[in-house]
């Protein structure tokens, strides 16, 4: 499962302090495909906005737009690719993937 | 809805005997009768009406469901989940570092030992070294006193607190559960851990947590004890992987993986290999039977008519 750095090998070998935790790349890159439980949820933000009695709460699509976001990380075709390098001996590779697929990511 | 239909035309006839400036009047003047007509008809709108509260309060207590249960979390395709994938070992060898640095402070692993990593992420020198650098009570010695001594490959992963009421006392009335096999003791195990230790997030609009507890949608209810341990570069990993934070979920799954099943391998191997003798065995049988049979199955019957 391929949660080395997600990060494209040109950015990577350029920098070694800053890395990207792919799995919040993925979210974002996932949130146009969920446009509308989003929607859904901020409507419901907007409806409770003046309750005060404490028992109103917008849950329920707040967990339909997670839901979505989950589904789509975890079915991206980046999921299917592990990579392991080492930055400091510069150069070693180590390919660690049962289903090594190279697929160029559709998003 | 029969019962409205039968409610109307009971209404229509109270109406029609009684004048209709005074019905209620003359239904208390005609609550003698018990079996009144009009008393039916006000009695079915009673239970009309007590129905649909109940149906409406139903309704609320269903919509609480949803946060009792969890977020439902997604299913990832982990390397070892092939009919004949082993597990990663690089992966369970920095596992077992991101569970030494970050979760052993509060969980304990008692059921594994220092001598079952051997193999699987460390040599035994690896090991053996790593045990001497914790401190285990032994036995009575001769002079009938405990000792510490510093720790061998047989001794268990050490415990951070010495039992379950000290463990509650130190982290606000929660137990931080014993990981050895908390992979197969939760439903989905190994993607409900990954979902729960990477999923910490705002609350949804209209919920509030209180202090000491931490949001989290994966965990029933919503409110869990454990507050957000997974962050990017929390643990240096020995091998230079980058430890971003699902890095160190998947790692740290792994291992938990491990740790719950350190027999999958076996198992793989040994169902493989077993399916594979008894399916030539099926051949084989079917074959033999088919043989024997074929003399009943290929009799012929001749019926001789005698005139």
């Amino acid at each position: 499962m391929s949660f080395a750095v997600y990060s494209f090998r040109l950015t990577f070998a350029m920098a070694d302090e800053e890395v990207v935790d792919p799995k919040k790349y993925l979210e974002e890159s996932c949130k146009p495909k969920c446009v509308k439980p989003l929607l859904e949820y901020q409507a419901c933000v907007k409806r409770i906005q003046g309750d005060d009695s404490g028992h109103k709460h917008c849950t329920g699509q707040y967990f339909d737009y997670w839901h979505c976001i989950d589904k789509c990380v975890s079915c991206t075709k980046a999921v299917y690719e592990t990579e392991m390098k080492k930055g400091e001996a510069g150069g070693d590779y180590i390919v660690l993937s049962l289903l090594h697929v190279v697929v160029s990511r559709d998003v | 809805m029969v019962g409205g239909g039968v409610i109307q035309q009971l209404l229509r006839r109270k109406l029609q005997s009684q004048s209709v400036a005074t019905p209620v009047l003359s239904w208390f003047s005609s609550k003698k009768a018990t079996e009144d007509v009009g008393s039916a008809g006000v009695r079915a709108f009673a239970l009309v009406g007590a129905g649909i509260t109940g149906l409406l309060s139903f309704s609320t207590v269903a919509s609480a469901d949803e946060a009792e249960h969890g977020l439902e979390c997604p299913n990832y395709p982990w390397p070892h989940d092939g009919i004949l994938s082993s597990y990663d070992h690089a992966s369970i060898r920095r596992g077992h570092q991101v569970y030494q640095q970050v979760c052993a402070s509060c969980h304990s692993m008692s059921l594994i030992s220092y001598r079952d990593l051997v193999g699987v992420a460390y040599t035994e020198e690896e090991a053996k070294a790593m045990a001497a650098e914790i401190e285990v009570v032994d036995g009575p010695n001769d002079e009938g006193e405990m000792f510490t001594r510093p720790g061998k490959l047989s001794d268990r992963l050490p415990e951070p607190y010495s039992n379950e009421s000290a463990a509650r006392f130190a982290n606000g009335g929660a137990y931080p559960p014993d990981l050895s096999l908390i992979t197969k003791a939760r439903h989905n195990g190994q993607n409900y851990v990954f979902a729960l230790l990477t999923g910490y997030r705002d609350p949804p609009a209209g919920i509030s947590i209180r202090d000491g507890l931490h949001y989290n949608p994966y965990f029933p209810g919503g409110a869990i004890a454990m507050p957000k341990m997974l962050n990017d570069e929390a643990v240096e990993y020995e091998d230079g992987t980058p430890a971003t934070e699902a890095q160190m979920g998947k790692d740290v799954v792994s291992f938990l993986s491990w740790a719950a099943e350190p027999e999958m391998e076996e198992r793989k191997l040994m169902g493989f290999k077993w399916i594979f003798l008894l399916s030539l065995a099926l051949l084989q049988a079917a074959y033999y039977r088919r043989l024997k049979w074929s003399v009943l199955k290929s009799r012929k019957l001749v019926l001789d008519v005698v005139n």
